[in-house]
């Protein structure tokens, strides 16, 4: 059976991880050998630790010798296919990389796969159709290189339909509730990922936010739902699935370079009826009656 | 002299005996051709009732995909994709979805980057080789862009971006499709093997033109179903030889052509073909089905004929006992 290695950047346990590993898996089983490293760098945050973990998979690819290797997110494309297997014999198949690929220089000949969107111009489109008159909005993250990029695709989609736009990034659990705050004074939040806030913890989260909630929230982040009154979530298996469906390509034969990069296309909605009510928000009829109850 | 008539008797009796042995047989055969012609006839009604169910069906979903697109000011690939999902369900013998829009060559640059902006960064219009290659597409006045694959796998990828004039077979079919506004189909060649494309234009506005000019002035895109052949088959029984065609010129264009199941015998060569052509129509789009299948020994039925021919040898036999006896009396 031939043999693929995937490269994960985060860790098992992060929901988004555990969905590309998910759909990775269902993908692949019986068809090849499949064996995972977690390079981990949501929680190994400096530079020397993120590149030490790319050369542990480095290490783990000359030994083991996969006839594929899977990746999933930007730090995996960043520390490992970037600086060492550019147009190497080897195929790489990304999948998770957020926005766009261009920082990296892919694709490669040797490397395709699928970038990570979200809907934030319908986020966006959704949550002024819900405020009327909006002006202002707050993005709050984790304060990592993903959100800060992600941050940068939300400014444009905001300033792009007349809004003024802010950002807070957090670190801690404290400083998030502080954003969140804070953001009681914008006409609506827009919550990014907590992914790199060390002591989060979503029910003490839920638990300060609560009083506090008088403001429309939205996400993208189906794992932020339970902080967020609307939803319009990225679906992780999505990105497992056309990974591992390109891995078997290219196992058959197929060349990565003919095999184009695409972007994912699902997303799924969600309401939080409890924090809508808190809020006391009045949803339009339809959004109610289409979007998943988030429980 | 006595002896002498006896002995013409004789020969004349079994002369006569093997006449009617070869009676029987040819009485035989042609009871096993004239069966074979029933069966063919039943496969004939089976395999029109089939396929036009089948292609009734595909009509339908376009209508549904045409209908969906007309009532909606905007439509979402994202809900593009949950209903091509479901038509995908609901007939296992679509095996993609394809949606095609006009782009104008002063709109070419936009177009390419959007898609390059949303995430598909080697984006753009290109054109198909005869040989099945794809190249960046030269200036053309106008373009009918593939921009969304349902499902989308990594085979059907690379087509995204295709333009579809760029192929006379798509283009007669296309051209067809928008002017008629009914569906109109095309070898699915290079998208896809063993497999045709069933096509259905869509207009700007609400509603569709009602006047071929104006459909063709109006037009906005394309819808397409990538109809795979041996699902599109599945369950037809005898797996006679198949041959899908339809007119979207005064040619007719082999949609695809299937060959028969099973190999025939030497016997083949002494027996006549079946063959049959049946036309399906939808709306005012003609298909027509060739129907092909070779008799052999497997349509012959030997027990039968031992049958008959000892009957009739049997009464033959009879017969000259009585001849003889009364001769003799």
């Amino acid at each position: 059976m031939p043999k693929c290695l995937f490269v994960s950047s985060y860790h098992q346990g992060y929901a988004w991880s555990d969905g590309v590993e998910r759909g990775l898996r269902q993908t692949l089983q019986g068809k090849c050998e499949l064996r995972q490293f977690d390079m981990d760098t949501k929680r190994k945050k400096s530079m020397g630790e993120q590149k030490a973990a790319a050369l542990e998979a480095k290490a783990l690819i000359e030994s083991w010798r996969p006839d594929v290797v899977i990746t999933a997110d930007d730090n995996a494309a960043k520390h490992l296919i970037q600086p060492y297997y550019r147009d190497a014999a080897l195929p790489f198949v990304f999948c998770g990389i957020n926005w766009t690929v261009k920082e990296y220089g892919f694709p490669y000949k040797n490397v395709t796969g699928m970038i990570e969107v979200a809907p934030v111009k319908a986020m966006i489109e959704e949550a002024r159709g819900l405020v009327p008159g909006a002006r202002k909005v707050l993005y709050i993250g984790a304060d990592t290189s993903t959100e800060i990029k992600n941050a940068a695709r939300i400014r444009k989609a905001a300033e792009d339909q007349g809004l003024v736009y802010e950002e807070k990034l957090a670190r801690t659990l404290e400083s998030w509730v502080a954003a969140y705050r804070a953001g009681q004074e914008y006409d609506f939040i827009v919550i990014g990922s907590n992914a790199g806030i060390d002591d989060w913890d979503t029910q003490h989260a839920v638990d300060a936010i609560t009083p506090l909630t008088r403001r429309l929230t939205v996400t993208s982040h189906e794992w932020m739902m339970p902080v967020s009154m609307l939803g319009m979530t990225k679906v992780p298996e999505e990105q497992g699935e056309w990974a591992g469906s390109v891995a078997l390509q290219i196992l058959d034969g197929v060349a990565p370079q003919s095999i184009p990069v695409i972007a994912n296309r699902k997303w799924d909605l969600y309401l939080n009826p409890a924090l809508i009510d808190t809020a006391a928000l009045t949803l339009p009829p339809q959004l109610h009656s289409k979007g998943k109850v988030y429980q | 002299m006595g002896a002498i008539r006896i002995g013409r008797r004789r020969t004349v009796a079994v002369l006569l005996g093997l006449l009617v042995v070869v009676l029987a047989i040819g009485v035989a055969i042609r009871n096993d051709l004239r069966l074979a012609g029933t069966a063919f006839h039943e496969l004939d009604d089976e395999i029109e009732t089939t396929l036009t169910r089948r292609l009734d069906n595909l009509n339908a979903s376009l209508r549904s995909l045409s209908g969906m697109h007309h009532a909606m000011t905007r439509l979402s690939q994202q809900e593009l994709s949950a209903f091509g999902q479901e038509i995908g369900r609901s007939h296992p013998y679509v095996r993609a979805i394809l949606q095609l829009r006009l782009v104008d060559a002063a709109e070419r640059s936009a177009y390419e980057s959007a898609f390059q902006e949303a995430g598909f960064p080697t984006f753009a219009i290109t054109a198909s080789h005869e040989s099945g290659g794809l190249v960046p597409s030269p200036a053309r006045p106008g373009y009918m862009a593939l921009g969304f694959i349902e499902p989308l796998d990594p085979g059907l990828a690379r087509f995204l971006g295709l333009d579809f004039y760029s192929r006379s077979s798509f283009g007669d079919a296309i051209d067809q499709a928008v002017r008629s506004g009914e569906v109109a189909a095309a070898p699915a060649t290079p998208i896809g093997k063993d497999a045709f494309l069933l096509f259905k234009a869509v207009y700007k506005g609400f509603f569709v033109p009602t006047t071929e000019s104006e459909r063709s002035a109006q037009v906005h895109g394309v819808y397409g179903l990538l109809v795979d052949v041996p699902a599109f088959l599945a369950d037809i029984s005898d797996s006679p030889g198949l041959r899908l065609s339809t007119w979207n010129s005064d040619q007719a264009v082999t949609l695809f052509a299937h060959p028969e199941a099973t190999q025939p015998d030497w016997v083949a060569r002494l027996l006549p073909d079946q063959h049959a052509d049946v036309d399906i129509s939808l709306a005012s789009t003609r298909f027509r089905v060739s129907i092909d299948r070779t008799l052999d020994s497997r349509a012959l039925r030997p027990a039968q004929w031992i049958t008959l021919t000892t009957t009739f040898v049997g009464l033959y036999l009879a017969g000259v006992l009585v001849v003889f006896t009364r001769l003799r009396a």
